[in-house]
C-alpha cells in the first residue's frame, strides 16, 4: 500500500470514528433523561402497557398543562427582547420541590424579562400595548390550567398599573378592566406589600 | 512634593478599600474556595455600598437596627444597620464542600444529615440544625472546629451559614444574571433562622425529637408546611407565625423595591417580585395582623441559651 492511501484510510476510520462517538454519546443522553421514576420503579420492562401507564403518570405530574405547552411564534419584539413567557406555577413547584429552601430561578427570570419590555415601552406606544397584551393574560388567565402564581400575578398587574400611569390615554381603559378582573387573592397580596410602606399604617 | 500627594491619596484609597472589604464582622472559613471567597467579599461591600431611602419601608428600622440605634438622635445608615444584622447572627461563612461530621463530634441522625447540594441552594444556615440535632440529643453544648478554633455551639445564635451550589452562579440557566441584591436576600433570611429568642421550649423539643410537626416554630424561625391550595402546597416554604425569615426578607426586599436609590430598574423588579413572593409564604391572616402592627414589633433578641445559667436542667 502506498503511504498515500495509508493515510486515506486513517482519516476514513478517524471520522467514522468520531461520527459513532458522536451518535453514541448523543444515545447515551437520551438515557440520560429518562426520569429516574421510571428507572427505579419495579417495572417489568416486557410490560409495555405498564410502562406506558407509569410514563403517563409521571408526565401528568410534572409536566405543564397542554394549553401551555403551545409555542406562540416569537413577534418581531420578541426576537428583540426575548420571549415574554410567565413563568407557570408548575415551573415554581418544579424547583422548590427539589429543594424547599431553593429561590425559584423562574422568578429572576421573569422579573429581567418584564423590567427590559417595560425599558422598551417607555418610550413606544405598540411596545407598550404589545406588553399590556402580556400582562393581561397573566393577571388574568383564560384557561384555569393556565393558573399562575399569586405573586406572578400581583406583579404584572402592579407592572401594568404603571405602564398605564406612563400611557395613560392608550391603556386607562384596558388597566382599569384588568383591575375589575384581578382575583381577591392577589388583590390582598398586593394591599399586603403596600401595607410595608409607612403611609399605610 | 505633588507626588508624593498622589502617592498618599493612591495609598490611602488602597487601605480604605481595603478596610471597606474587611469591615463587614461575618469571618470566611478558611477552607472557602476563591470563587466563594471572593463573592462573599464582592457582595458585603455592595451591601455596604447601598443607597436606601428609609422613608419607603416603615418596617425596615424596627428589623435591621438594634433599639439602641433607634432611640439614639444620631441614627446610623442603612447600609450600617444591615451589616450588623448580618454581623449579629452570622459568625461563620463555611463552604459548599464542608463535610459536618469532620467539624462536629454529636453524631448526625441519618435522616437529619445536612445537605446543599441539591437544588439551586444560595446558602443555608447549618449553626440552626446542629442546635436541634444537640439538644434532640439530650446535650447542651458541643465544639464545632472552624478556622483552627472550637466555637461552642448553645444556640442558634452561634452563626454558621453554609454556601450552596448556586453562591458562585452567576447566572440562572436561562441566562438571567444573579446579583449580589439577590444573595443578600438569601443572607439576611438565613441570618434570621440564627434568632431564637425565647429559647427552645420542651414541647418543641419534644415534638421534634418524636418527629412531629413542631407547634412553635419561633426558635430558629423554622418554616411551616405550606397549606392546602398554596402553590407551594405540602412542601415546608411557608411561615405560619410572626416575624420569620421570609417575613425578614420580604422587608429587605420591598425596602431595595421602593427605596433604592443605587439599584437599576432590572435589580428593583427582581426586589419587587420576590418581595410578593415571600409575602405569598405568609399566613395571610397573620400577616396582614403583622405588618398592621397588631402583633407587636419583632423580637429581634437572639437567644436565652447563650447565658450559661439558662437552658441546663
Amino acid at each position: 500500500m502506498k503511504k498515500k492511501d495509508f493515510f486515506f484510510v486513517v482519516s476514513l476510520f478517524a471520522v467514522w470514528g468520531g461520527l459513532y462517538s458522536k451518535l453514541k454519546q448523543e444515545e447515551l443522553s437520551v438515557i440520560a433523561t429518562i426520569p429516574e421514576k421510571i428507572e427505579s420503579s419495579p417495572l417489568e420492562l416486557h410490560n409495555p402497557s405498564a410502562l406506558e401507564a407509569e410514563m403517563s403518570t409521571f408526565f401528568e405530574s410534572s409536566a405543564e398543562p397542554k394549553a401551555a405547552l403551545v409555542t406562540p411564534p416569537e413577534s418581531g419584539t420578541e426576537k428583540r427582547l426575548g420571549v415574554f413567557r410567565t413563568p407557570s406555577r408548575s415551573d415554581l413547584l418544579k424547583e422548590v420541590t427539589e429543594q424547599p429552601h431553593a429561590a425559584p430561578l423562574a422568578l429572576l427570570n421573569f422579573a429581567d424579562q418584564v423590567s427590559t419590555w417595560f425599558a422598551g415601552a417607555e418610550s413606544s406606544v405598540p411596545l407598550a400595548i404589545e406588553l399590556m397584551s402580556h400582562l393581561e393574560s397573566c393577571v388574568e388567565p383564560k384557561a384555569e390550567t393556565e393558573k399562575l402564581s399569586l405573586a406572578v400575578q400581583a406583579f404584572c398587574w402592579e407592572t401594568a398599573a404603571r405602564l398605564s400611569h406612563l400611557h395613560h390615554g392608550q391603556l386607562k381603559d384596558r388597566f382599569d378592566h384588568l383591575d375589575q378582573m384581578i382575583s381577591p387573592q392577589t388583590r390582598k397580596l398586593l394591599e399586603l406589600y403596600r401595607s410595608l410602606k409607612p403611609s399605610a399604617s | 512634593m505633588l507626588k508624593g500627594l498622589w502617592v498618599g491619596c493612591f495609598l490611602g484609597a488602597i487601605i480604605s478599600t481595603f478596610l471597606g472589604g474587611c469591615r463587614s464582622g461575618v469571618k470566611l472559613d478558611p477552607s472557602l474556595s476563591q470563587d466563594e471567597r471572593e463573592r462573599v467579599r464582592v457582595d458585603l461591600q455592595a451591601l455596604g455600598r447601598l443607597s436606601i431611602d428609609p422613608h419607603q419601608s416603615q418596617w425596615f428600622g424596627p428589623v435591621f437596627s438594634k433599639p439602641e440605634v433607634q432611640a439614639s438622635a444620631s441614627k446610623k445608615s442603612l447600609p450600617t444597620q444591615l451589616e450588623n444584622y448580618l454581623n449579629d447572627r452570622i459568625q461563620y461563612v463555611l463552604p459548599e464542600t464542608m463535610i459536618v461530621e469532620g467539624r462536629f463530634r454529636i453524631p448526625l441522625m441519618p435522616e437529619e444529615r445536612l445537605s446543599a447540594t441539591s437544588g439551586f441552594v444560595v446558602a443555608h444556615n447549618v449553626g440552626t440544625s446542629l442546635f436541634y440535632q444537640l439538644r434532640m440529643q439530650g446535650e447542651f453544648e458541643a465544639l464545632f472546629s472552624v478556622d483552627q478554633k472550637q466555637l461552642i455551639l448553645r444556640s442558634p445564635r452561634v452563626g454558621l451559614v453554609q454556601l450552596g451550589p448556586g453562591f458562585t452562579e452567576d447566572r440562572t440557566p436561562a441566562g438571567t444574571p444573579i446579583d449580589s441584591l439577590f444573595r443578600m436576600g438569601v443572607l439576611i433570611h438565613e441570618a434570621r433562622h440564627s434568632d431564637c429568642p425565647s429559647g427552645l421550649s420542651e414541647q418543641a423539643l419534644k415534638e421534634s425529637i418524636d418527629r412531629k410537626p413542631v407547634s412553635d416554630k419561633s426558635c430558629g424561625h423554622l418554616h411551616a408546611v405550606c397549606p392546602p391550595g398554596h402553590i407551594y402546597q405540602g412542601r415546608s416554604s411557608c411561615d405560619a407565625h410572626p416575624w420569620g425569615a421570609y417575613a425578614i426578607e420580604a422587608i429587605f426586599l420591598q425596602g431595595l423595591a421602593e427605596g433604592c436609590r443605587s439599584c437599576t430598574a432590572s435589580q428593583k423588579a427582581t426586589a419587587k417580585l420576590l418581595a410578593l413572593d415571600r409575602l405569598s409564604r405568609l399566613d395571610p391572616v397573620m400577616a396582614e395582623k403583622m405588618f398592621a402592627g397588631k402583633l407587636g414589633l419583632p423580637n429581634m433578641a437572639g437567644s436565652p441559651e447563650e447565658l450559661p445559667s439558662r437552658g441546663k436542667p
